[in-house]
């Protein structure tokens, strides 16, 4: 028992020291500069637990963050709102360890804003 | 990872109601679990020691390992939706380390036949233990 248990603390730490900083949570986004983005979306997810799209904006493609699907719909923003093609203007913080990442606190598409936080 | 790409996790992001009924679920998976814990550790502590430890844990161990299976059953469909993101995170990582040495702690709690101070360490074990991963997991959605 107690060998198991050596040997289930002992894979934690190598495991815990192989992982690469390659996380996208909530605190790795730079919350000291907003960044406005204006493009047009080429993936969309309506999805749980949170929105993502794909968004083609100042000569790359960037990986946005929205809110999930309830707050979204709750708050006027549809599925069809932010469908592949729309144009939309995002504005959120972007991530630390992944340039192209961005979450977003609003959204624009058509004639209305949606905050998302 | 090809996980997200399965046909369940596929149900699971685009189903309006599903996932908020999941993590309805896996609370009260969590609910159940650590309730049972809490009593069952307390006892072993030394408060109600009119209460037969035996008796209370024939329905303890029963409603802890009914929970914690609920717990294991959504909380694997909730990580399929979004498995590389969540393995490359400390903290995932971290809270499944907790949760595999917390069921080794009380495996051997529960093989014990005796209650002696090992097993009064053991209980303290297992309630902070416990209450680290309920705050992991719900830290998860943050950092």
């Amino acid at each position: 028992m107690i060998t198991i248990l050596k040997r289930i603390i002992l894979s934690c730490l190598l495991l815990n020291l192989g992982i690469a900083h390659a996380h996208h949570g909530w605190s790795e986004y730079d919350q000291t500069k907003a960044v406005k983005l204006n493009g047009t979306i080429t993936q969309s997810g309506y999805e749980h637990p949170h929105g993502v799209v794909k968004l083609n904006a100042d000569g790359k493609s960037w990986t946005i963050v929205l809110a999930p699907p309830f707050r979204m719909e709750n708050r006027g923003l549809s599925e069809s709102d932010i469908a592949n093609g729309a144009l939309v203007t995002v504005e959120g913080y972007i991530n630390r360890s992944q340039p192209d990442g961005l979450r977003a606190e609003r959204i624009t598409a058509g004639n209305k804003t949606v905050e998302l936080r | 990872m090809a996980l997200e790409g399965l046909w369940l996790a596929q149900v699971m992001k685009h189903s309006s109601w599903l996932y908020p009924t999941i993590e309805t679920m896996h609370i009260w998976g969590i609910g159940m679990l650590f309730g049972s814990v809490v009593i069952m550790d307390l006892r072993i502590l030394g408060v109600a020691s009119k209460l037969s430890l035996s008796d209370l844990s024939r329905l303890g161990v029963l409603v802890a390992v009914f929970g914690f299976g609920l717990a294991v059953l959504t909380g694997s469909l909730m990580f399929i939706t979004q498995a590389s993101e969540l393995i490359s995170s400390r903290l995932f990582i971290l809270k499944m380390c907790l949760i595999f040495l917390l069921l080794a702690n009380a495996i051997i709690l529960r093989m014990r036949t005796v209650s002696n101070g090992i097993s009064k360490t053991q209980a303290l074990i297992s309630l902070a233990g416990w209450a680290s991963v309920i705050g992991m997991g719900r830290w998860l959605a943050y950092v």
